[in-house]
């Protein structure tokens, strides 16, 4: 309860005075004259256009922007009517030469999200700046790159750097690299790095939660060793993949591209194990995990088991993905990684369309119908792009026949009609209350 | 702690040694004054003025004062507006619920005007309140985000002392900082 002590009448009416003369005066400026750190928790929360906008609010105002202790630059920092890439950088470099020549404080935060072709020597110049300046965030995403920028050697002695992201540089590591204590998170998009380093970066960043690798250039091995990783993705070109040291992951998503030479698939560490054993064979924490069809041949190399020696008894979501019903390797991984999750609640699969039909692989998923397995926990399935071709028809069946608690199927149909409900509910299923949902491309 | 009622004479031996001060004897009704700049008084449960890390920090020094705390920086208007978010956000500490504080929280800026908000901000400062510094130093940006440099001055009360040529030079060097203002 706030309790107003009553005061003396003659003070209360002096106060009212006070009070209306206020009123009558222009506002007081409150603002200006706080400390600097109550000013930048305002103003790092604006588009940094709305924090430069505040240079003309008064002299006061005048340098504050440029002190900020993160820095955003995107599309709306240069002006609409510059199209063209170089130009459109200068603009940026603009902004970055008045930071560079007033800033006097630490920055926490750069991010790079510009449609622009960076100079590479004005870039090289600015991160050295802003390593210097204790950088803990730096996020530099797509620009158009012509040919890969060489990432300033300071870059990997800025031991308070937290998350990192990088573009279309060459990353090499200098001889002083002794890792990164801080660095949560790393991802790497188009970068050119050879599979040493790759390997060597990775093991060397002790708090590592998540790592993010796309269109790598082109390391032919992805060897991720790092014991804390909870999150990995990978959407890119290798030849052979590890991820077997990584017991904390959670989280795991790889989509496997082409080599851009067209060479044939190798499997550098052959042994008499499936690849499929080899990599996800330790791997019992996962509790969501993405595939590609092409990841899923790979690791389908040797004698696909029927299921993992250990199980994936913590996966709850699984997304296969460009699944192609006539790759026998692919379906084969697929069924023993399905066989393996017990608790599997979501299964979302993508089709690739494809209309061959492949006997081996109607023969191994009509051999699933009469097995005896039950995915004992599923209850959302969604299948997107399927054509009707008879295999995947049979992929349906199996799923429906044994999953008991099946809540909804959500069919996605790529070509012509959707699949009519009536007929969905004529399918032989060992739940009772599933909602079909039916849909056509 | 358990000293206090296991054994009576060790009680004694410590209240001789160093006597309990009054604020460790966590009496939930306990009140705390404060003195506003410009000369109210506000009578405050102490678990809400121990929000203010000032306010505490002062009683951290000087354990056994019972003066009134003089808050010579802070008038009465936003101390009363800071003290009724405190009061609340305890019952949140006691009782976690973060959707409803959420909703308390956003409820208690929208009533605010431009005025009070800013007003609160320095007070927010000056007391140390961090949780209600965050949520004012937001609303506040979500207030001018977009908004022209003639509706900010007016918003912070801040006089422009440039000159016109000053103004419009700096508007040609930042001229890409004034695409996409709203209309005030």
């Amino acid at each position: 309860m706030l309790n107003l002590i009553e005061e003396p009448i003659k003070k209360t009416m002096k106060k009212h005075e006070n009070l209306a003369e206020m009123e009558k005066q222009i506002k007081i400026d409150r603002i200006s004259n706080l400390p600097w750190d109550v000013l930048d928790t305002i103003l790092v929360r604006l588009p940094l256009r709305d924090a430069a906008r505040t240079s003309i609010l008064s002299s006061k105002w005048r340098y504050k922007w440029t002190n900020l202790s993160q820095f955003i630059l995107n599309d709306k920092c240069i002006r609409n009517f510059i199209s063209d890439k170089a130009s459109r950088w200068i603009e940026i470099r603009q902004i970055i030469d008045q930071v560079q020549s007033n800033h006097n404080g630490p920055i926490e935060k750069f991010k790079l999200a510009a449609y622009c072709c960076p100079n590479y020597s004005d870039l090289d110049q600015w991160i050295r700046f802003l390593i210097e300046k204790g950088i803990k965030e730096l996020i530099i995403q797509e620009f158009s790159v012509i040919k890969h920028f060489k990432l300033p050697d300071s870059v990997f002695c800025g031991p308070k750097l937290s998350h990192l992201e990088l573009y279309g540089c060459i990353l090499r590591l200098p001889s002083s690299f002794k890792g990164f204590d801080c660095l949560k998170i790393l991802h790497l998009s188009h970068v050119l790095i050879t599979s040493d380093t790759l390997e060597h970066l990775i093991r060397n960043c002790s708090v590592l939660e998540k790592l993010t690798l796309l269109n790598l250039q082109n390391p032919a091995h992805v060897r991720i060793y790092n014991p804390n990783l909870k999150y990995v993705k990978v959407d890119s070109a290798f030849e052979d993949i590890c991820l077997e040291h990584s017991l904390l992951l959670a989280s795991v998503d790889i989509r496997m591209l082409p080599k851009n030479q067209g060479t044939t698939l190798q499997h550098p560490e052959q042994g008499k194990v499936c690849t499929l054993i080899r990599v996800f064979g330790s791997l019992r924490g996962i509790n969501r995990l993405s595939l590609s069809n092409q990841f899923l041949e790979f690791l389908a190399n040797k004698d696909v088991p029927e299921r993992l020696p250990t199980p994936f008894n913590s996966l709850m979501a699984l997304e296969l993905k460009e699944i192609r019903f006539a790759s026998l390797k692919g379906i084969a991984a697929s069924i023993s990684i399905l066989r393996s999750s017990p608790n599997l609640k979501d299964l979302l699969v993508t089709v690739y369309p494809c209309d061959e039909i492949s006997k081996p692989v109607m023969d191994l998923v009509t051999a699933q119908l009469l097995s005896d397995f039950y995915f004992d926990q599923l209850k959302v399935v969604k299948i997107r792009g399927i054509i009707g071709t008879r295999i995947e028809w049979e992929f349906l069946r199996l799923i429906l026949a044994h999953s008991p608690v099946l809540e909804s199927m959500t069919i996605v149909k790529f070509r012509g009609e959707r699949l009519s409900e009536s007929f969905l509910q004529e399918v032989e299923r060992a739940s009772n209350h599933v909602k079909f949902i039916s849909l056509a491309l | 702690m358990s000293s206090s009622t296991d054994s009576p004479t060790l009680t004694t031996e410590t209240t001789q040694l160093s006597p309990q001060p009054d604020t460790e004897t966590a009496k939930p009704t306990k009140k705390i004054t404060l003195k506003s700049s410009d000369n109210q008084i506000f009578e405050v449960e102490e678990s809400v003025a121990m929000e203010f890390a000032t306010v505490k920090s002062f009683f951290e020094d000087s354990p056994s004062s019972t003066d009134i705390v003089p808050l010579p920086n802070v008038t009465a208007k936003p101390l009363s507006q800071v003290i009724e978010f405190c009061k609340e956000q305890i019952k949140f500490k006691a009782n976690p619920d973060e959707a409803q504080k959420k909703k308390y929280n956003a409820e208690f800026l929208t009533e605010k005007s431009d005025k009070d908000l800013v007003d609160m901000i320095p007070v927010a400062n000056y007391l140390e309140i961090k949780d209600l510094l965050d949520v004012l130093n937001q609303a506040v940006a979500d207030r001018i985000e977009n908004k022209s440099v003639e509706y900010v001055r007016n918003f912070f009360g801040i006089d422009n002392d440039f000159t016109a040529e000053e103004e419009a030079a700096l508007r040609r060097e930042h001229a890409w900082a004034y695409e996409g203002v709203d209309e005030d």
